[in-house]
């Protein structure tokens, strides 16, 4: 698992190894102006699309990612061993 | 043959590599080998292929990690507190903001900073940096970076 933020509202989640953390949703930010995209203005143009339903939205297109910028915090635990092959 | 050896005697090995804030020199006596220098800062450097214990893995670039500057990043002026129990953590953040897609990041490695860089310390993070594009910040907090020799 890697945990990553959201830079706007600063909320993490943990996602597994090897995923795209910008297919994912866990905040509503990346609702926010979103457009699948589609163009902005046609969902703006619809109270009821997802983009404005925030994370009750259901499950997004596959095309969709996240807009946002988010933080990736990496961290590692480095083993000092005598050098032999393990 | 492991475990053998003094942890006192390790954290002290592990801290004067690794907290000293400036060069020194480690001269063996007689018969006791070369001399060799510790260069602070540390840095930290991204790979996008891990090395080995006797090779060295691929550094990640400014062409395929936009946002990245080849040589790495300064863990600051002290790399480590003080080593317990044979093992010590890194005291400052290191942090790089994303100017483009980037190719996966599994491991990381610790040079000095001598004129001709010396490699000190490689490994595989705890999980692969993934999924980096423009606008995003890719960050190694306080802590995050664990050397642990509590097995010599």
């Amino acid at each position: 698992m890697s945990m990553v933020q959201c830079k706007t509202c600063l909320a993490v989640i943990d996602i597994p190894a090897g995923e795209d953390p910008h297919a994912r949703t866990w905040c509503g930010c990346c609702m926010i102006d979103h457009h699948h995209g589609a163009d902005t203005a046609g969902c703006a143009a619809d109270p009821s699309h997802e983009c404005w339903q925030g994370p009750q939205a259901g499950p997004k297109p596959p095309e969709c990612k996240v807009c946002r910028p988010i933080v990736h915090f990496a961290n590692a635990q480095m083993t000092l061993v005598d050098g032999e092959a393990r | 043959m492991a475990n053998m050896t003094d942890q006192a005697f390790v954290n002290k090995l592990l801290t004067a590599w690794f907290t000293s804030s400036t060069t020194f020199t480690v001269t063996p006596g007689t018969g006791g080998g070369s001399a060799f220098v510790i260069t602070p800062p540390h840095h930290l450097r991204l790979m996008t292929t891990q090395g080995s214990n006797t090779a060295n893995g691929t550094e990640a670039t400014a062409g395929n990690c936009p946002g990245y500057t080849a040589l790495g990043a300064s863990l600051g002026t002290t790399f480590c507190a003080a080593a317990s129990a044979g093992q010590q953590t890194n005291a400052n953040s290191v942090s790089w903001n994303a100017t483009g897609t980037w190719s996966s990041i599994p491991s990381i490695e610790i040079w000095d900073n001598a004129g001709t860089p010396v490699r000190e310390l490689q490994g595989a993070l705890t999980s692969s940096i993934t999924g980096v594009v423009n606008g995003d910040t890719v960050q190694f907090a306080a802590g995050s970076v664990t050397l642990n020799a509590g097995s010599w």
